[in-house]
Protein backbone atom coordinates (compact mmCIF):
# COMPACT_ATOMS: atom_id res chain seq x y z
CA UNK A 1 0.00 0.00 0.00
CA UNK A 2 1.27 3.44 -0.86
CA UNK A 3 1.77 5.72 2.12
CA UNK A 4 0.16 9.10 2.30
CA UNK A 5 2.75 11.82 1.56
CA UNK A 6 4.08 13.77 4.51
CA UNK A 7 3.38 17.46 4.52
CA UNK A 8 6.25 19.22 2.88
CA UNK A 9 8.38 21.21 5.25
CA UNK A 10 7.00 24.71 5.47
CA UNK A 11 3.87 24.11 3.46
CA UNK A 12 1.81 23.40 6.55
CA UNK A 13 2.44 26.95 7.73
CA UNK A 14 1.26 28.25 4.37
CA UNK A 15 -1.90 26.11 4.62
CA UNK A 16 -2.61 27.46 8.09
CA UNK A 17 -2.23 31.05 6.93
CA UNK A 18 -4.46 30.48 3.90
CA UNK A 19 -7.10 28.76 6.03
CA UNK A 20 -7.22 31.69 8.44
CA UNK A 21 -7.36 34.07 5.48
CA UNK A 22 -10.37 32.30 3.99
CA UNK A 23 -12.30 31.33 7.11
CA UNK A 24 -11.41 34.14 9.50
CA UNK A 25 -10.59 33.42 13.16
CA UNK A 26 -10.51 29.70 13.89
CA UNK A 27 -9.54 27.40 16.73
CA UNK A 28 -6.95 24.64 16.31
CA UNK A 29 -9.39 21.89 15.52
CA UNK A 30 -11.14 24.01 12.91
CA UNK A 31 -7.86 24.66 11.12
CA UNK A 32 -6.83 21.01 11.25
CA UNK A 33 -10.18 19.89 9.91
CA UNK A 34 -10.18 22.41 7.10
CA UNK A 35 -6.71 21.33 5.96
CA UNK A 36 -7.85 17.73 6.01
CA UNK A 37 -10.99 18.48 3.99
CA UNK A 38 -9.22 20.54 1.35
CA UNK A 39 -6.42 18.04 0.87
CA UNK A 40 -9.06 15.39 0.39
CA UNK A 41 -7.63 13.12 3.05
CA UNK A 42 -4.51 12.72 0.94
CA UNK A 43 -2.28 14.28 3.55
CA UNK A 44 -1.46 12.51 6.76
CA UNK A 45 -1.25 15.24 9.34
CA UNK A 46 -1.05 14.39 12.98
CA UNK A 47 -3.39 17.08 14.14
CA UNK A 48 -1.30 17.62 17.23
CA UNK A 49 1.71 18.88 15.23
CA UNK A 50 -0.39 21.91 14.43
CA UNK A 51 -0.11 23.40 17.93
CA UNK A 52 3.68 23.92 18.10
CA UNK A 53 3.43 25.39 14.60
CA UNK A 54 0.68 27.78 15.66
CA UNK A 55 2.83 28.94 18.57
CA UNK A 56 5.76 29.47 16.22
CA UNK A 57 3.67 31.53 13.80
CA UNK A 58 2.39 33.55 16.72
CA UNK A 59 5.95 34.23 17.90
CA UNK A 60 6.83 35.34 14.39
CA UNK A 61 3.91 37.74 14.43
CA UNK A 62 2.02 36.24 11.49
CA UNK A 63 -0.95 35.28 13.60
CA UNK A 64 -2.41 36.31 16.93
CA UNK A 65 -4.59 34.39 19.35
CA UNK A 66 -7.05 34.95 22.16
CA UNK A 67 -9.53 32.94 24.16
CA UNK A 68 -13.08 32.74 22.86
CA UNK A 69 -16.10 30.45 22.92
CA UNK A 70 -16.31 27.48 20.56
CA UNK A 71 -19.45 26.24 18.68
CA UNK A 72 -20.67 24.38 21.75
CA UNK A 73 -19.89 27.24 24.10
CA UNK A 74 -16.68 25.95 25.58
CA UNK A 75 -13.47 27.90 26.05
CA UNK A 76 -11.23 27.63 22.96
CA UNK A 77 -8.19 29.47 21.70
CA UNK A 78 -8.96 31.35 18.49
CA UNK A 79 -6.27 32.24 15.96
CA UNK A 80 -6.51 35.08 13.47
CA UNK A 81 -4.30 36.46 10.73
CA UNK A 82 -2.40 39.70 11.50
CA UNK A 83 -1.52 42.35 8.93
CA UNK A 84 2.02 40.99 8.80
CA UNK A 85 0.67 37.48 8.31
CA UNK A 86 -1.50 38.62 5.40
CA UNK A 87 1.50 40.20 3.72
CA UNK A 88 3.53 37.05 4.30
CA UNK A 89 0.75 34.93 2.83
CA UNK A 90 0.65 37.05 -0.34
CA UNK A 91 4.42 36.85 -0.77
CA UNK A 92 4.53 33.12 -0.19
CA UNK A 93 1.58 32.49 -2.50
CA UNK A 94 3.40 34.33 -5.26
CA UNK A 95 6.59 32.33 -4.66
CA UNK A 96 4.72 29.08 -4.56
CA UNK A 97 2.83 29.73 -7.81
CA UNK A 98 6.05 30.69 -9.53
CA UNK A 99 7.79 27.50 -8.41
CA UNK A 100 4.82 25.37 -9.42
CA UNK A 101 4.65 27.02 -12.85
CA UNK A 102 8.34 26.37 -13.50
CA UNK A 103 8.07 22.73 -12.46
CA UNK A 104 4.94 22.29 -14.58
CA UNK A 105 6.73 23.65 -17.61
CA UNK A 106 9.57 21.17 -17.07
CA UNK A 107 7.12 18.29 -17.05
CA UNK A 108 5.37 19.47 -20.22
CA UNK A 109 8.49 19.73 -22.36
CA UNK A 110 9.17 16.64 -24.49
CA UNK A 111 12.42 15.72 -26.14
CA UNK A 112 11.21 16.57 -29.68
CA UNK A 113 10.13 20.06 -28.57
CA UNK A 114 13.76 20.89 -28.00
CA UNK A 115 14.72 19.57 -31.50
CA UNK B 1 13.33 40.17 11.38
CA UNK B 2 10.75 37.45 11.88
CA UNK B 3 13.39 35.14 13.23
CA UNK B 4 14.68 37.79 15.61
CA UNK B 5 11.20 38.57 16.90
CA UNK B 6 10.56 34.89 17.51
CA UNK B 7 13.89 34.43 19.26
CA UNK B 8 13.38 37.44 21.52
CA UNK B 9 9.93 36.28 22.59
CA UNK B 10 11.29 32.82 23.35
CA UNK B 11 14.21 34.29 25.24
CA UNK B 12 11.94 36.47 27.33
CA UNK B 13 9.75 33.43 28.03
CA UNK B 14 12.85 31.55 29.12
CA UNK B 15 14.07 34.34 31.37
CA UNK B 16 10.71 35.06 32.97
CA UNK B 17 9.87 31.36 33.18
CA UNK B 18 6.57 31.90 31.38
CA UNK B 19 5.13 28.59 30.27
CA UNK B 20 2.38 27.66 27.85
CA UNK B 21 1.67 24.19 29.23
CA UNK B 22 -1.72 25.06 30.67
CA UNK B 23 -2.83 26.74 27.49
CA UNK B 24 -1.80 23.73 25.40
CA UNK B 25 -3.56 21.37 27.76
CA UNK B 26 -6.82 23.29 27.42
CA UNK B 27 -6.47 23.55 23.67
CA UNK B 28 -5.89 19.82 23.30
CA UNK B 29 -8.78 18.95 25.59
CA UNK B 30 -11.08 21.14 23.49
CA UNK B 31 -9.64 19.68 20.30
CA UNK B 32 -10.31 16.14 21.46
CA UNK B 33 -13.86 17.04 22.54
CA UNK B 34 -14.67 18.57 19.16
CA UNK B 35 -13.15 15.64 17.24
CA UNK B 36 -15.01 13.16 19.43
CA UNK B 37 -18.32 14.83 18.79
CA UNK B 38 -17.71 14.62 15.08
CA UNK B 39 -16.75 10.97 15.34
CA UNK B 40 -19.98 10.25 17.24
CA UNK B 41 -21.99 12.05 14.59
CA UNK B 42 -20.29 9.79 12.06
CA UNK B 43 -21.76 6.83 13.92
CA UNK B 44 -19.00 5.62 16.26
CA UNK B 45 -19.59 4.45 19.82
CA UNK B 46 -18.36 7.00 22.39
CA UNK B 47 -15.42 4.75 23.37
CA UNK B 48 -14.33 4.24 19.78
CA UNK B 49 -14.87 7.94 19.06
CA UNK B 50 -12.50 8.91 21.87
CA UNK B 51 -9.90 6.38 20.73
CA UNK B 52 -10.00 7.58 17.13
CA UNK B 53 -9.78 11.22 18.21
CA UNK B 54 -6.65 10.49 20.22
CA UNK B 55 -5.08 8.53 17.35
CA UNK B 56 -5.70 11.40 14.99
CA UNK B 57 -4.15 13.89 17.38
CA UNK B 58 -0.88 11.93 17.61
CA UNK B 59 1.52 11.28 20.48
CA UNK B 60 0.76 13.71 23.30
CA UNK B 61 4.30 13.68 24.73
CA UNK B 62 5.92 14.66 21.45
CA UNK B 63 3.43 17.48 20.92
CA UNK B 64 4.02 18.81 24.42
CA UNK B 65 7.78 18.71 23.90
CA UNK B 66 7.66 20.48 20.57
CA UNK B 67 5.29 23.04 21.97
CA UNK B 68 7.53 23.62 24.97
CA UNK B 69 10.62 23.83 22.77
CA UNK B 70 8.89 26.47 20.68
CA UNK B 71 7.80 28.40 23.75
CA UNK B 72 11.28 28.61 25.27
CA UNK B 73 14.91 28.08 24.22
CA UNK B 74 15.76 24.42 24.92
CA UNK B 75 19.48 24.98 24.37
CA UNK B 76 19.68 27.49 27.21
CA UNK B 77 17.40 25.39 29.38
CA UNK B 78 19.66 22.39 29.06
CA UNK B 79 22.76 24.47 29.60
CA UNK B 80 21.32 25.97 32.75
CA UNK B 81 20.24 22.57 33.95
CA UNK B 82 23.65 21.02 33.33
CA UNK B 83 25.50 23.91 34.92
CA UNK B 84 23.32 23.72 37.99
CA UNK B 85 24.06 20.03 38.16
CA UNK B 86 27.78 20.66 37.81
CA UNK B 87 27.77 23.23 40.61
CA UNK B 88 25.90 20.81 42.84
CA UNK B 89 28.46 18.08 42.17
CA UNK B 90 31.29 20.48 43.03
CA UNK B 91 29.62 21.52 46.27
CA UNK B 92 29.19 17.88 47.18
CA UNK B 93 32.95 17.29 47.09
CA UNK B 94 34.57 20.48 48.43
CA UNK B 95 38.03 18.94 48.70
CA UNK B 96 38.10 17.99 45.08
CA UNK B 97 36.67 21.35 44.06
CA UNK B 98 39.26 23.22 46.09
CA UNK B 99 42.15 21.37 44.46
CA UNK B 100 40.71 21.84 40.99
CA UNK B 101 40.00 25.54 41.52
CA UNK B 102 43.43 26.16 43.06
CA UNK B 103 45.17 24.39 40.19
CA UNK B 104 43.33 26.37 37.56
CA UNK B 105 43.73 29.56 39.60
CA UNK B 106 47.50 29.21 39.62
CA UNK B 107 47.64 28.69 35.88
CA UNK B 108 45.25 31.49 35.02
CA UNK B 109 46.75 33.88 37.57
CA UNK B 110 50.30 33.44 36.33
CA UNK B 111 49.25 33.85 32.71
CA UNK B 112 47.22 36.98 33.44
CA UNK B 113 50.04 38.53 35.47
CA UNK B 114 52.63 38.03 32.77
CA UNK B 115 50.21 39.07 30.07
CA UNK B 116 49.48 42.35 31.79
CA UNK B 117 53.23 43.05 31.90
CA UNK B 118 53.55 42.20 28.22
CA UNK B 119 50.52 44.28 27.37
CA UNK B 120 52.00 47.31 29.11
CA UNK B 121 55.54 46.96 27.80
CA UNK B 122 55.66 45.09 24.50
CA UNK B 123 52.22 45.80 23.09
CA UNK B 124 51.76 49.40 24.24
CA UNK B 125 55.24 50.60 25.12
CA UNK B 126 54.61 54.25 24.28
CA UNK B 127 51.12 55.65 24.75
CA UNK B 128 51.81 58.71 22.58
CA UNK B 129 50.84 59.70 19.03
CA UNK B 130 53.25 58.54 16.27
CA UNK B 131 55.58 56.74 18.70
CA UNK B 132 57.85 55.78 15.79
CA UNK B 133 59.12 59.36 15.63
CA UNK B 134 60.29 59.34 19.23
CA UNK B 135 64.00 58.74 19.81
CA UNK B 136 66.43 58.82 22.66
CA UNK B 137 69.65 60.80 22.13
CA UNK B 138 72.94 59.92 23.86
CA UNK B 139 76.63 60.74 23.45
CA UNK B 140 79.21 58.00 23.01
CA UNK B 141 82.95 58.38 23.45
CA UNK B 142 84.32 55.04 22.22
CA UNK B 143 87.86 56.45 22.31
CA UNK B 144 87.77 56.54 26.10
CA UNK B 145 85.33 53.67 26.53
CA UNK B 146 82.35 55.77 27.60
CA UNK B 147 78.82 55.00 26.43
CA UNK B 148 75.42 56.54 27.14
CA UNK B 149 76.93 59.80 28.30
CA UNK B 150 74.68 62.82 28.74
CA UNK B 151 74.76 65.91 26.60
CA UNK B 152 75.57 69.50 27.41
CA UNK B 153 73.24 72.47 27.12
CA UNK B 154 75.12 74.04 24.18
CA UNK B 155 74.98 70.70 22.39
CA UNK B 156 71.23 70.55 23.08
CA UNK B 157 70.86 73.96 21.46
CA UNK B 158 72.85 72.68 18.47
CA UNK B 159 70.49 69.73 18.14
CA UNK B 160 67.41 71.94 18.44
CA UNK B 161 68.62 74.24 15.68
CA UNK B 162 69.95 71.44 13.45
CA UNK B 163 66.60 70.94 11.65
CA UNK B 164 66.79 67.17 12.09
CA UNK B 165 64.19 67.11 14.86
CA UNK B 166 60.84 68.73 15.52
CA UNK B 167 61.77 69.11 19.16
CA UNK B 168 64.53 67.92 21.45
CA UNK B 169 63.74 67.83 25.15
CA UNK B 170 65.76 67.30 28.27
CA UNK B 171 64.25 65.90 31.39
CA UNK B 172 65.69 65.37 34.82
CA UNK B 173 65.50 61.99 36.49
CA UNK B 174 62.98 63.39 38.93
CA UNK B 175 62.84 63.32 42.70
CA UNK B 176 60.44 63.61 45.59
CA UNK B 177 59.13 66.91 46.85
CA UNK B 178 56.85 67.95 49.69
CA UNK B 179 53.58 69.54 48.76
CA UNK B 180 52.42 71.71 51.67
CA UNK B 181 49.82 74.39 52.19
CA UNK B 182 47.04 72.27 50.75
CA UNK B 183 44.45 70.29 52.70
CA UNK B 184 46.74 67.30 53.05
CA UNK B 185 50.55 67.59 52.91
CA UNK B 186 51.90 64.98 50.55
CA UNK B 187 55.21 63.69 49.26
CA UNK B 188 55.10 63.62 45.49
CA UNK B 189 57.31 62.62 42.61
CA UNK B 190 58.19 65.47 40.29
CA UNK B 191 60.21 65.73 37.14
CA UNK B 192 61.90 68.84 35.75
CA UNK B 193 61.57 69.05 31.99
CA UNK B 194 62.34 71.52 29.25
CA UNK B 195 59.22 73.45 28.22
CA UNK B 196 59.00 71.55 24.93
CA UNK B 197 58.75 68.19 26.72
CA UNK B 198 55.01 67.73 26.13
CA UNK B 199 55.40 68.87 22.54
CA UNK B 200 57.90 66.03 22.06
CA UNK B 201 55.51 63.48 23.53
CA UNK B 202 52.58 64.97 21.61
CA UNK B 203 50.47 65.24 24.74
CA UNK B 204 48.04 68.02 25.58
CA UNK B 205 46.52 69.12 28.86
CA UNK B 206 42.86 68.29 29.55
CA UNK B 207 42.57 71.57 31.46
CA UNK B 208 44.68 74.66 30.90
CA UNK B 209 47.87 74.18 28.89
CA UNK B 210 51.25 72.52 29.01
CA UNK B 211 54.43 74.61 28.91
CA UNK B 212 55.07 76.95 26.00
CA UNK B 213 57.73 75.19 23.86
CA UNK B 214 59.31 78.55 23.02
CA UNK B 215 59.70 79.54 26.68
CA UNK B 216 63.40 80.37 27.10
CA UNK B 217 63.59 80.85 30.88
CA UNK B 218 67.06 79.62 31.88
CA UNK B 219 66.09 78.28 35.32
CA UNK B 220 62.73 77.03 36.62
CA UNK B 221 59.89 78.97 35.01
CA UNK B 222 57.81 78.40 38.18
CA UNK B 223 55.02 76.78 36.24
CA UNK B 224 53.76 73.33 37.14
CA UNK B 225 51.64 70.83 35.22
CA UNK B 226 49.91 68.26 37.42
CA UNK B 227 48.58 64.78 36.76
CA UNK B 228 44.91 63.87 36.64
CA UNK B 229 45.35 61.61 39.67
CA UNK B 230 46.77 64.40 41.83
CA UNK B 231 44.13 66.84 40.62
CA UNK B 232 41.33 64.51 41.69
CA UNK B 233 42.90 63.25 44.89
CA UNK B 234 44.31 66.43 46.34
CA UNK B 235 42.11 69.11 44.78
CA UNK B 236 38.77 67.33 44.31
CA UNK B 237 38.94 67.85 40.52
CA UNK B 238 38.56 71.60 41.11
CA UNK B 239 37.82 73.24 37.72
CA UNK B 240 39.34 76.52 38.97
CA UNK B 241 42.72 75.00 39.76
CA UNK B 242 44.51 76.98 37.02
CA UNK B 243 46.69 79.70 38.49
CA UNK B 244 46.60 78.16 41.96
CA UNK B 245 49.87 78.48 43.88
CA UNK B 246 51.48 75.24 45.08
CA UNK B 247 54.09 75.24 47.79
CA UNK B 248 56.67 72.63 46.78
CA UNK B 249 59.37 72.43 49.44
CA UNK B 250 60.38 76.08 49.73
CA UNK B 251 59.26 77.35 46.36
CA UNK B 252 55.92 78.46 45.01
CA UNK B 253 54.79 77.26 41.60
CA UNK B 254 51.64 78.11 39.68
CA UNK B 255 49.47 75.43 38.15
CA UNK B 256 49.10 75.98 34.40
CA UNK B 257 47.56 72.67 33.33
CA UNK B 258 46.18 69.27 34.23
CA UNK B 259 47.16 66.26 32.13
CA UNK B 260 44.40 63.88 30.94
CA UNK B 261 43.48 60.80 32.90
CA UNK B 262 45.23 58.30 30.60
CA UNK B 263 48.51 60.21 30.33
CA UNK B 264 51.54 58.43 31.69
CA UNK B 265 55.05 59.75 31.59
CA UNK B 266 57.80 57.71 29.98
CA UNK B 267 60.69 56.40 31.99
CA UNK B 268 62.35 53.24 33.15
CA UNK B 269 61.07 53.16 36.73
CA UNK B 270 57.45 52.92 37.77
CA UNK B 271 58.03 56.00 39.93
CA UNK B 272 58.94 57.95 36.82
CA UNK B 273 55.99 56.62 34.88
CA UNK B 274 53.72 57.76 37.71
CA UNK B 275 55.11 61.28 37.84
CA UNK B 276 52.52 63.70 39.24
CA UNK B 277 54.22 67.06 38.88
CA UNK B 278 56.11 68.45 35.93
CA UNK B 279 58.22 71.58 36.46
CA UNK B 280 59.32 73.63 33.50
CA UNK B 281 63.01 74.47 33.42
CA UNK B 282 65.66 75.68 30.98
CA UNK B 283 68.52 73.77 32.66
CA UNK B 284 70.83 76.69 31.91
CA UNK B 285 70.43 79.27 34.72
CA UNK B 286 70.37 78.94 38.50
CA UNK B 287 69.92 76.59 40.27
CA UNK B 288 71.40 74.59 37.38
CA UNK B 289 75.06 74.51 36.35
CA UNK B 290 76.13 77.12 33.79
CA UNK B 291 75.73 76.16 30.14
CA UNK B 292 79.18 74.90 29.24
CA UNK B 293 80.11 72.45 26.54
CA UNK B 294 82.19 70.39 28.92
CA UNK B 295 79.32 69.76 31.36
CA UNK B 296 77.56 66.76 29.88
CA UNK B 297 75.02 66.28 32.65
CA UNK B 298 71.76 65.70 30.83
CA UNK B 299 71.30 62.03 30.34
CA UNK B 300 67.61 61.83 29.49
CA UNK B 301 67.21 63.44 26.10
CA UNK B 302 64.06 62.63 24.19
CA UNK B 303 63.44 63.96 20.71
CA UNK B 304 60.76 63.80 18.05
CA UNK B 305 61.99 63.31 14.50
CA UNK B 306 60.46 65.25 11.63
CA UNK B 307 57.59 63.24 10.09
CA UNK B 308 58.76 60.73 7.50
CA UNK B 309 62.43 60.89 8.49
CA UNK B 310 63.81 57.47 9.41
CA UNK B 311 66.16 57.00 12.31
CA UNK B 312 68.94 55.92 9.94
CA UNK B 313 68.54 59.06 7.81
CA UNK B 314 68.51 61.26 10.92
CA UNK B 315 71.60 59.48 12.19
CA UNK B 316 73.34 60.30 8.88
CA UNK B 317 72.56 64.01 9.24
CA UNK B 318 73.65 63.85 12.85
CA UNK B 319 77.06 62.35 11.96
CA UNK B 320 77.67 65.25 9.58
CA UNK B 321 76.70 67.69 12.32
CA UNK B 322 79.12 66.00 14.75
CA UNK B 323 81.99 66.35 12.24
CA UNK B 324 81.42 70.07 11.82
CA UNK B 325 81.08 70.60 15.59
CA UNK B 326 84.36 68.76 16.19
CA UNK B 327 86.09 71.18 13.85
CA UNK B 328 84.38 74.13 15.47
CA UNK B 329 85.21 73.17 19.05
CA UNK B 330 88.39 71.07 18.91
CA UNK B 331 89.07 71.82 22.59
CA UNK B 332 85.80 70.31 23.78
CA UNK B 333 85.79 67.33 21.44
CA UNK B 334 89.37 66.06 21.13
CA UNK B 335 89.75 63.57 18.25
CA UNK B 336 91.01 60.72 20.48
CA UNK B 337 87.62 60.63 22.25
CA UNK B 338 85.90 59.72 18.97
CA UNK B 339 82.73 61.56 19.98
CA UNK B 340 79.49 60.47 18.35
CA UNK B 341 75.81 61.10 18.97
CA UNK B 342 73.62 57.99 18.85
CA UNK B 343 69.88 57.78 18.26
CA UNK B 344 67.78 54.82 19.37
CA UNK B 345 64.02 54.26 19.24
CA UNK B 346 62.42 55.37 22.46
CA UNK B 347 60.38 52.16 22.64
CA UNK B 348 63.61 50.17 22.80
CA UNK B 349 64.94 52.17 25.68
CA UNK B 350 61.68 51.64 27.57
CA UNK B 351 61.48 47.90 27.02
CA UNK B 352 65.24 47.52 27.03
CA UNK B 353 66.65 44.06 26.86
CA UNK B 354 63.74 42.31 28.53
CA UNK B 355 61.77 41.62 25.33
CA UNK B 356 63.26 38.15 24.86
CA UNK B 357 62.92 37.09 28.46
CA UNK B 358 59.35 38.39 28.65
CA UNK B 359 58.31 36.34 25.63
CA UNK B 360 60.06 33.33 27.07
CA UNK B 361 58.36 33.84 30.41
CA UNK B 362 54.98 34.17 28.74
CA UNK B 363 55.57 30.91 26.90
CA UNK B 364 56.48 29.26 30.18
CA UNK B 365 53.38 30.40 32.05
CA UNK B 366 51.30 29.42 29.02
CA UNK B 367 52.64 25.90 29.44
CA UNK B 368 51.93 26.04 33.16
CA UNK B 369 48.32 26.92 32.35
CA UNK B 370 48.18 24.05 29.87
CA UNK B 371 49.57 21.64 32.45
CA UNK B 372 47.10 22.75 35.08
CA UNK B 373 44.26 22.31 32.56
CA UNK B 374 45.46 18.78 31.80
CA UNK B 375 45.72 18.02 35.50
CA UNK B 376 42.21 19.19 36.22
CA UNK B 377 40.89 17.29 33.21
CA UNK B 378 42.63 14.19 34.55
CA UNK B 379 41.12 14.72 37.97
CA UNK B 380 37.65 15.05 36.51
CA UNK B 381 38.12 11.95 34.38
CA UNK B 382 39.51 9.95 37.27
CA UNK B 383 36.58 10.94 39.43
CA UNK B 384 34.15 9.93 36.70
CA UNK B 385 35.66 6.49 36.15
CA UNK B 386 35.85 6.07 39.91
CA UNK B 387 32.09 6.43 40.04
CA UNK B 388 31.69 3.59 37.54
CA UNK B 389 30.27 3.89 34.09
CA UNK B 390 26.91 5.51 34.56
CA UNK B 391 24.11 4.09 32.48
CA UNK B 392 20.50 5.04 31.96
CA UNK B 393 19.68 3.03 35.07
CA UNK B 394 21.58 5.16 37.55
CA UNK B 395 19.10 7.93 37.47
CA UNK B 396 19.44 8.69 41.14
CA UNK B 397 22.55 10.82 40.69
CA UNK B 398 21.43 12.65 37.60
CA UNK B 399 17.88 13.89 37.43
CA UNK B 400 16.35 14.07 34.00
CA UNK B 401 16.39 17.39 32.29
CA UNK B 402 13.09 19.13 31.75
CA UNK B 403 11.11 17.64 28.86
CA UNK B 404 13.05 18.44 25.70
CA UNK B 405 14.70 15.03 25.54
CA UNK B 406 12.97 12.54 23.39
CA UNK B 407 13.09 9.12 24.95
CA UNK B 408 14.25 7.25 21.86
CA UNK B 409 17.54 9.16 21.95
CA UNK B 410 20.33 6.77 21.06
CA UNK B 411 22.39 5.34 23.87
CA UNK B 412 25.58 6.75 22.40
CA UNK B 413 24.10 10.21 22.43
CA UNK B 414 23.15 9.58 26.00
CA UNK B 415 26.68 8.59 26.94
CA UNK B 416 27.93 11.60 25.09
CA UNK B 417 25.74 13.72 27.27
CA UNK B 418 27.08 12.04 30.35
CA UNK B 419 30.55 12.94 29.31
CA UNK B 420 29.53 16.56 28.99
CA UNK B 421 27.76 16.58 32.28
CA UNK B 422 30.37 14.86 34.36
CA UNK B 423 33.57 16.06 32.79
CA UNK B 424 33.14 19.24 30.87
CA UNK B 425 30.40 21.13 32.66
CA UNK B 426 32.15 20.96 36.05
CA UNK B 427 35.08 22.52 34.26
CA UNK B 428 33.12 25.72 33.63
CA UNK B 429 32.39 26.62 37.25
CA UNK B 430 35.90 25.56 38.20
CA UNK B 431 37.37 27.81 35.56
CA UNK B 432 35.01 30.63 36.49
CA UNK B 433 35.95 30.41 40.17
CA UNK B 434 39.66 30.33 39.39
CA UNK B 435 39.59 33.04 36.78
CA UNK B 436 37.62 35.55 38.79
CA UNK B 437 40.32 36.46 41.36
CA UNK B 438 42.97 36.34 38.67
CA UNK B 439 41.08 38.79 36.52
CA UNK B 440 40.88 41.23 39.39
CA UNK B 441 44.59 41.39 39.87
Amino acid sequence: MKEKPDVLQGTLALMVLKTLDVLGPQHGWGIARRIEQISGDLLAVNQGTLYPLLLKLEHEGSIASEWGASENNRRARFYRLTAAGRKQLQAETRDWEQTAAIIARFFKVKAEDLG
Amino acid sequence: MKFLRRFLIRLSNFVTGRRADQRLKEEIAEHLALQMEENVRAGMTPGEARRQARLKLGAGGAIREDHHAEQSVPFFENLLFDLRYAVRMLLKSPGFSFIAIATMGLGIGATTAIYSVINATLLHPLPYPNPGELVRVVDDFPGIGARDVGISIPQWRDLESSGIFQFVSISGTGANVNLTGSAQPERLFFKDVTPNYFAVLGANAQLGRTFDPRDATPGFNLEVVISDGLWRRQFGADPHILGKALQLDNDVYHVVGVMPRGFRDQGSSSEERNTELWLGAGFAGLPFQPAERGLRLHRVVTARLRPGVSIAAAQGHLDALVESLKKQYPGDYPPQNEWTIRLSPLSESVVGGVRQSLILLFGAVGLVLLISCVNVANLLLARTSDRGSPGPGSAESAPHPPASHREPAALSAWRNRWFWRLVLYPAFPVAACSGEPAAQQ
